[in-house]
C-alpha cells in the first residue's frame, strides 16, 4: 500500500511540476574496468551506450532513469578454473556484457540556451554476463548484482531542445553469489533532447 | 535520431570481436584431479608401451596414425620423471600408479536446418516464396545445412593402485589429464602440440 502510495506521489509530481526541464539522453559509452572487473578484462572498452531520462521534480532537482549496455572483451592465455574443479588451460576468448538498470536523483544547473551541467547518483542492479570460449568449449557465469552509479554531466546547447553532452560514471556493483564486487568507469558523448527550458 | 541510432549500432557491430583466428588457438588442456588423494606418498609407476583408440560418444570415429606414439609416451614419461617418480615394471614390481594413455579422434558432423529466405529477404530470386519455405537436399536425410569438425583428445589417466577395491572392483583416477584439438596440419604439427599439451598437463598441476 505504500508504495503504491508512494508512485501515485512520484507520478502526480512528474505530471504536474515536472517534464518543464525534462531531458532524454542518448550516448555513446566507453568504459575503463577496475578491480576484479580489471582482473578478469583488463582491457578498455569502446563498446557501450546509454539511454537515460530526466524529470524534473522540483528546481534544478531531478528524478533520473537510466538503462545501459557496456561490452568489455579480452583475449589471455593462462589457466580458467571452472565451478565444478576442472584447470583449463588455453587461449581464453573473454567477455563480459553488462546491462545496468538504474534509478536516482540529480541535480541541473542550467547554463544558458539550453546548456546545463548536472550531478547525481543512481542505484539499482546490473545483469552481468560473463563468457570465456577457451577451445572447443564455452564457460559463462551470470547474475545480477546491485549497485550505485555517481555520475556528472556537461552539456552544451546546439539548437533548439538538442545538446551535446558529455557525461562520466563510475558504475560500482556489490558482491553477490561469490562473485566478487564489480566497478568500472564509464563516459560517454551524446545527444540530449529536452522539453521547454525555463527562464 | 535515426541517424544517430544508425551510427551507434554500425559502432558496436564493427567493434565486436572475433573468437579464434587459427586452430591452435583452439587448443587447450583440461586437468582435473582427486583433492583426497595422496599425491606426495606416490614413489612408483607403470605406464604401457602403447596408445590405444578410444571411440567418443556422438561422433565418428576417425582412423589414428601410432608413429608417433613412441615419442608421445616418452613425453609423459619424462613429465613423471620429472616429479621424482620411478618408472617400473609391473610383471617385476606393483607400481603405486598405473598410468594409461588413450587417444580419441572424432568427426562431429552436425545438420541444421537454416531458412534461406529469411537470410536474403526481398530478393527477386525467391519472388513467390515465403520464410515457410525450406530447402530439399536430396542426398541428405532432411532439408539441411552440414558443417564437419574433426576433434582429437590426447588423454592421460593416472589410477591410484594403492586403494583399489576389490569389492567395487574399482580402482580410482586420482588424476586425468585431457589435450584437445581440431585435428588440422601435418602430422609433425599435431605431435608437437600435443607434447606442448602434455608439458603444460603437468606444469598446471602443481600438486602432483
Amino acid at each position: 500500500m505504500r508504495a503504491t502510495r508512494t508512485f501515485l506521489f512520484l507520478g502526480i509530481l512528474a505530471s504536474s511540476t515536472a517534464f518543464a526541464q525534462s531531458n532524454f539522453r542518448i550516448s555513446y559509452e566507453f568504459a575503463v574496468p577496475m578491480g576484479a572487473t580489471k582482473d578478469y578484462i583488463d582491457r578498455f572498452s569502446s563498446r557501450g551506450a546509454h539511454l537515460d531520462a530526466s524529470f524534473e521534480l522540483s528546481y534544478a532537482f531531478h528524478l533520473e532513469l537510466s538503462a545501459g549496455l557496456n561490452s568489455f572483451n579480452a583475449v589471455k592465455q593462462g589457466v580458467l578454473t571452472t565451478t565444478d574443479g576442472q584447470d583449463v588451460y588455453g587461449k581464453q576468448f573473454r567477455y563480459l556484457n553488462v546491462i545496468p538498470l538504474m534509478g536516482g536523483f540529480a541535480w541541473h544547473i542550467p547554463t544558458g540556451r539550453g546548456g546545463r551541467i548536472w550531478a547525481g547518483i543512481n542505484g539499482g542492479a546490473a545483469y552481468f554476463e560473463r563468457v570465456v570460449d577457451l577451445g572447443l568449449n564455452e564457460y559463462s557465469q551470470s547474475d545480477w548484482q546491485w549497485g550505485i552509479q555517481p555520475h556528472i554531466g556537461i552539456a552544451f546547447p546546439l539548437d533548439r531542445g538538442t545538446a551535446l553532452f558529455f557525461d562520466g560514471r563510475w558504475n560500482y556493483f556489490w558482491e553477490r553469489h561469490g562473485i566478487p564486487a564489480q566497478q568500472y568507469f564509464s563516459f560517454g558523448v551524446g545527444l540530449l533532447f529536452s522539453g521547454s527550458s525555463r527562464k | 535520431m535515426r541517424q544517430v541510432a544508425w551510427a551507434a549500432a554500425m559502432l558496436l557491430a564493427a567493434c565486436y570481436p572475433g573468437g579464434a583466428e587459427t586452430v591452435t588457438d583452439l587448443d587447450s588442456v583440461t586437468t582435473q584431479h582427486d583433492r583426497s588423494a595422496s599425491f606426495s606418498t606416490l614413489r612408483t609407476y607403470a605406464l604401457p608401451d602403447s596408445i590405444q583408440q578410444v571411440s567418443a560418444q556422438g561422433g565418428q570415429a576417425l582412423p589414428m596414425d601410432h608413429s608417433y606414439d613412441t615419442q608421445i609416451l616418452a613425453k609423459v614419461a619424462s613429465n613423471l620423471d620429472a616429479l621424482g617418480l620411478q618408472r617400473v615394471d609391473p610383471t617385476a614390481t606393483t607400481p603405486d600408479a598405473d598410468v594409461l594413455v588413450t587417444f580419441t579422434a572424432t568427426r562431429y558432423v552436425d545438420y541444421a536446418s537454416y531458412s534461406f529466405y529469411d537470410m536474403w529477404p526481398g530478393w527477386g530470386g525467391f519472388s513467390g516464396y515465403d520464410g515457410s519455405w525450406g530447402v530439399y537436399y536430396p542426398w541428405a536425410t532432411s532439408a539441411a545445412y552440414v558443417s564437419v569438425l574433426d576433434a582429437g583428445s590426447l588423454r592421460i589417466d593416472m589410477l591410484d593402485t594403492r586403494t583399489a577395491n576389490p569389492s567395487t572392483k574399482q580402482l580410482t583416477a586420482i588424476w586425468n589429464a585431457s589435450v584437445d584439438g581440431v585435428l588440422s596440419g601435418s602430422l609433425d604439427s599435431i605431435a608437437k602440440r600435443i607434447e606442448k599439451g602434455i608439458d603444460q598437463a603437468f606444469a598446471q598441476s602443481p600438486y602432483l
